[in-house]
């Protein structure tokens, strides 16, 4: 008995490790946004913002409204029109409360106004990229780039990069590092919306099989006055 | 019923009891057992009753702010405390558990002072929410009761040569923190889309559990009464700190 509990809570050990490498090699994320006048969406772009990955359901944004808890600020709450295998179904989404679907996550990242910056095109050495607002990206030189204010009288951006904080306009240029960054675009929303954060979670419950497995594996070891 | 009287019955019953089990092991009257445990029974009850009324008035489980923590841990020491007496008449054990409930509910009336609930968090307004502070509260009780143990077992040759006991105290606790790490991954994971963020509190209470995990399997090898002190005195120092340092400090999203 003794010697299955030792080997039921190494392994358990084992997979729960395995479970945690396998989440963070694997892990598919990024983020999506739905407009309330807008249609169906079954895909999401990458979270460095570099490719577009598809889910395996559509996804529509129904209705924005607000929860109140006493003592607390108004909570938005999103209720989404899911589409997979000819079925619809709305169901609720908000801030603590992802949504689960197939596999996949979806949490409540940011409610849009009409106006709202989404993101940016930046130019930089001949390469183009993108950059949600109030998000950051690597660029190939592996500097960081973070987008965190928009000044909506002058039409202007907040970049950061390293500890330099700079304002741009369209067709402004930063100058770092050698390296120049244009600013090209900025798209704001029309409609009110929402920023979903999309993620593909289906190996997640190896971990909790795992080290729950180690758990159960001590149970037996209570019961026994010898050592292991 | 008053909350602030019935936890003045519980912080009279605790401190009658332990003085009970001291005065048991001086006298080796051996009958007073049964007050002793009547009297932390007594004070259970008390503190039951106080978080079904705080309960009703807040609308939530009373697990949530300053006020409360200490006072759950006070109960969770006193729970875990009286099973140990249940199992092993270890009188200067159950001495040494009352005074830990008798500090703790003391901290909580008189250092940091009665508040009535707030407004519960909406985070907070979840079914993993009392399981996770409960399970944890009730593993770190039984911290507390093995570090009680080792201390005493120090000065005691027979109490040191029964191995088992402590082996299997961490063990408890292992298995309750371990549960209560789990279930507030899975809290994580439901809530915020992350099971593990490394914020304060996690990281301490994960390395609560490392070092009881360490001594288990040091246990295997070695039975030496000190050691047995020092990672039980070791895993209280990280359980106080994840418990009080993460608060005072103002680190993480645990703090309250």
């Amino acid at each position: 008995m003794r010697k299955y509990a030792k080997i039921v809570i190494h392994f358990g050990l084992l997979i729960g490790l395995i479970g945690v490498w396998l989440n963070q090699s694997q892990k598919t994320s990024g983020y999506l946004f739905l407009e309330l006048a807008g249609g169906t969406k079954n895909f999401f772009l990458s979270k460095n913002f570099q490719s577009i990955n598809e889910i395996p359901f559509s996804l529509r944004l129904d209705s924005i409204r607000t929860n109140q808890q006493k003592g607390f600020e108004p909570a938005p709450i999103v209720w989404l029109q899911i589409s997979s295998n000819n079925q619809n179904s709305v169901q609720k989404l908000t801030y603590n409360q992802p949504l689960y679907h197939q596999g996949w996550q979806m949490l409540l990242s940011n409610l849009v106004e009409p106006g709202f910056p989404l993101d940016y095109e930046l130019s930089s050495d001949g390469q183009t990229f993108s950059l949600l607002h109030n998000q950051h990206l690597v660029l190939p030189n592996y500097k960081k780039i973070w987008s965190y204010g928009y000044d909506s009288e002058m039409k202007r951006i907040n970049l950061l990069i390293g500890d330099r904080s700079e304002w741009l306009g369209i067709g402004d240029t930063l100058r770092f590092d050698k390296s120049e960054i244009v600013l090209q675009s900025i798209n704001f929303a029309l409609h009110q919306g929402v920023i979903l954060l999309v993620k593909d979670i289906r190996l997640r419950f190896i971990i909790f099989v795992g080290f729950g497995l180690m758990l159960v594996g001590l149970i037996p070891v209570l019961f026994t006055k010898k050592k292991l | 019923m008053n909350q602030l009287l019935l936890l003045y019955v519980a912080i009279v019953c605790y401190a009658a009891a332990g003085i009970t089990a001291a005065f048991t092991q001086a006298t080796k009257y051996q009958k007073l057992a049964w007050l002793n445990m009547t009297l932390s029974f007594i004070g259970i009850i008390s503190q039951f009753l106080f978080t079904i009324i705080r309960s009703k008035a807040n609308g939530f489980l009373p697990f949530a702010s300053r006020f409360e923590a200490p006072v759950l841990f006070a109960f969770a020491i006193q729970i875990t405390g009286l099973i140990f007496y249940t199992i092993k008449r270890y009188n200067l054990v159950k001495t040494v558990t009352d005074g830990f409930s008798v500090i703790l509910i003391g901290v909580a009336l008189f250092a940091i002072g009665f508040t009535p609930g707030k407004n519960l968090n909406p985070i907070l307004n979840s079914p993993f929410f009392a399981f996770h502070i409960l399970i944890s509260f009730v593993g770190y009780g039984v911290i507390i009761t093995g570090l009680a143990w080792s201390i005493v077992a120090l000065f005691n040759n027979q109490m040191s040569n029964d191995t088992s006991i402590p082996r299997r105290i961490a063990i408890t606790s292992l298995l309750l923190l371990g549960t209560g790490i789990l279930i507030g991954s899975l809290w994580a994971d439901n809530s915020w889309g992350r099971y593990w963020s490394w914020d304060p509190k996690e990281s301490w209470a994960l390395f609560t559990w490392a070092i009881l995990m360490l001594y288990v399997h040091i246990a295997q090898r070695s039975n030496r009464a000190w050691l047995t002190v020092l990672f039980f005195g070791l895993s209280t120092i990280a359980m106080i700190f994840t418990f009080i340092g993460i608060n005072l400090l103002r680190l993480g999203l645990h703090r309250y």
